[in-house]
């Protein structure tokens, strides 16, 4: 039988997996819902002598929140399980493979999760919307799959849960905590390192840079009426810009995925 | 079967718990590791199975590397640790969503194991006192008919008729292709029940050799009085003293692996000597 990836034992890897969770999945299910519903009730309140229910840009902004709180925390804890010796043991010895191991976690915490809370979303906001405070009121409905909508949501989901899932495993105990914690130490030192560095490849003071998107800079000239000083941006433009971010998501992903797995591999008891 | 070449392993560089370690098991036979506390029996058998990864050496099941854990090993392998973790399910949907996993898992041995170790196939497992959750895992154990079953301390939380029942399985199990690997640090729970006997101290296998060998080359007896007589081991008993002599004249005594094992780790060299003379 194959090492690496057999159909059959996934299958079977899958189903293990839903029957020893499936009643915390459940519990997480209605916990989501309550504080959708929650969020969208107080805002539909709030906005009762608006034209709108809830309108689109407060609707997306709760969904994008929403999404990478909960994500994050469900992805944080899908490898808690190796934190413990018992449980270690355990899904360590079960003749599956690291790649099928991986796979339904990844499976759960990233396929069917943005699936399960997107239909959550809509199951609840539909409703909520379709209640009028008053005459007035118009249902508008956020669209998850306008093409803008759907970028922002799959590139920042897909990076969180990389980073995530590489936290779930790499520490032992307090996986979202600790991830936020390191993720917030990276970036200080990241955008730090890079002004310094951009400093020195301009061979400027530079203002503020962010690393790979852009930099600014304020030039100071004497002229007749006194000192002037203009403030510089430089980026890339749109579509270059657009790119680079597209391909710096796509590698970052798939190299915080990758060690992932590796310390999956690596993972001893 | 199982094949441990200079192994070495340590968790932190400082301090190494093997160094060169060499052992072979082979089927068709039940090994009691035996060891102090701390002596490294736990590590070792997760160095078996691929739970621990060596510093250097290798530890091969059927000629497989295990430390990178291979579904071809692992399906044929159980290993029951000290500190077992159970779901929250009854044993029956347990067997559903996890015999798949082994090839020869049996079903309905799975419910004789159950039923003779009395073991409620309705109770959910994690409500479960840890001597039952214990005895659901072994009959699992047991009914996987993996050709190497390891277990790590089995008989703790069991009660008395329960080990009796368990020497009684573990021996009702045995087939020329199967081998199991118990470790303990209470020898008497496997009196009777093994043939083959390891002794891991000083970072080191220092005994392997079937039971049959040692009553073969050792005699195990009590006297009121020792002096004069060529003792290789004695221990102050109820009954005077318990003593350990070398077998000079092919006599049969029961081995007495609690004194046996005291002697060894307390470093009676002339003993792990006729032992491992035996042993080849």
């Amino acid at each position: 039988m194959n090492n690496v990836f057999n159909i059959s034992r996934f299958a079977n890897l899958f189903k293990k997996q839903t029957a020893e969770h499936y009643k915390t999945y459940l519990m997480s299910i209605v916990v989501l819902m309550g504080l959708i519903l929650a969020l969208s009730s107080f805002f539909a309140v709030m906005e009762r002598d608006a034209q709108e229910m809830v309108n689109e840009r407060t609707q997306f902004g709760m969904f994008m929140i929403i999404m990478m709180i909960s994500g994050t925390i469900f992805t944080s804890g899908i490898f808690s399980d190796l934190g413990g010796n018992r449980k270690a043991i355990a899904i360590l010895t079960l003749p599956a493979s690291h790649f099928e191991k991986f796979m339904v976690k990844w499976l759960y915490s990233y396929l069917l999760f943005l699936v399960i809370y997107t239909c959550i979303f809509y199951a609840v906001t539909i409703p909520v919307q379709s209640m009028r405070m008053n005459e007035q009121h118009k249902m508008v409905l956020f669209n998850l799959f306008r093409p803008d909508n759907f970028k922002v949501v799959f590139i920042s989901y897909t990076l969180a849960h990389a980073i995530t899932l590489l936290g779930a495993i790499v520490f032992k105990k307090q996986h979202f905590i600790k991830t936020c914690f390191v993720m917030i130490g990276i970036f200080i030192v990241l955008v730090t390192a890079n002004k310094w560095i951009m400093q020195s490849m301009v061979g400027r003071q530079i203002e503020g840079a962010f690393p790979f998107i852009n930099f600014n800079f304020i030039e100071h000239t004497q002229t007749a009426f006194g000192n002037t000083s203009t403030g510089y941006n430089i980026t890339l433009h749109d579509n270059a810009s657009n790119m680079w971010a597209y391909a710096l998501v796509a590698v970052f992903t798939l190299l915080f995925w990758a060690a992932a797995y590796s310390r999956l591999k690596e993972k001893q008891v | 079967m199982i094949t441990v070449q200079n192994l070495s392993f340590s968790y932190t560089p400082k301090q190494k718990l093997f160094s060169n370690l060499n052992l072979q098991m082979n089927k068709g036979h039940i090994y009691g590791l035996l060891g102090k506390n701390g002596a490294g029996k736990s590590t070792l058998l997760k160095n078996m199975i691929g739970l621990a990864l060596p510093k250097s050496g290798s530890c091969k099941v059927n000629g497989t590397d295990v430390s990178t854990r291979p579904v071809s090993v692992l399906e044929d392998v159980y290993f029951l640790p000290e500190e077992i973790y159970v779901p929250s399910l009854t044993p029956g949907k347990f067997a559903a969503s996890t015999g798949s996993f082994y090839p020869k898992f049996d079903k309905g041995q799975y419910d004789q194991y159950l039923k003779m170790l009395d073991i409620d196939p309705s109770a959910i497992m994690d409500k479960m006192s840890f001597g039952q959750q214990k005895k659901a895992m072994i009959a699992f154990g047991l009914a996987t008919n993996t050709s190497l079953l390891i277990m790590d301390e089995p008989t703790n939380g069991l009660d008395i008729p329960s080990k009796t029942q368990f020497r009684k399985l573990i021996a009702s199990v045995l087939t020329e292709e199967r081998c199991i690997v118990i470790s303990t640090h209470q020898v008497r729970d496997l009196d009777s029940l093994i043939d083959s006997l390891l002794v891991l101290h000083n970072r080191d296998i220092v005994v392997n050799c079937p039971v049959e060998d040692i009553s073969d080359r050792l005699t195990f007896a009590s006297y009121a009085d020792t002096i004069g007589m060529p003792v290789l081991y004695e221990e102050d008993g109820i009954r005077g003293k318990n003593v350990i002599l070398q077998n000079t004249e092919g006599n049969y005594s029961k081995t007495d692996l609690e004194l046996l094992f005291n002697a060894i780790i307390s470093g009676n060299q002339p003993i792990v000597d006729l032992l491992n003379k035996s042993a080849k």
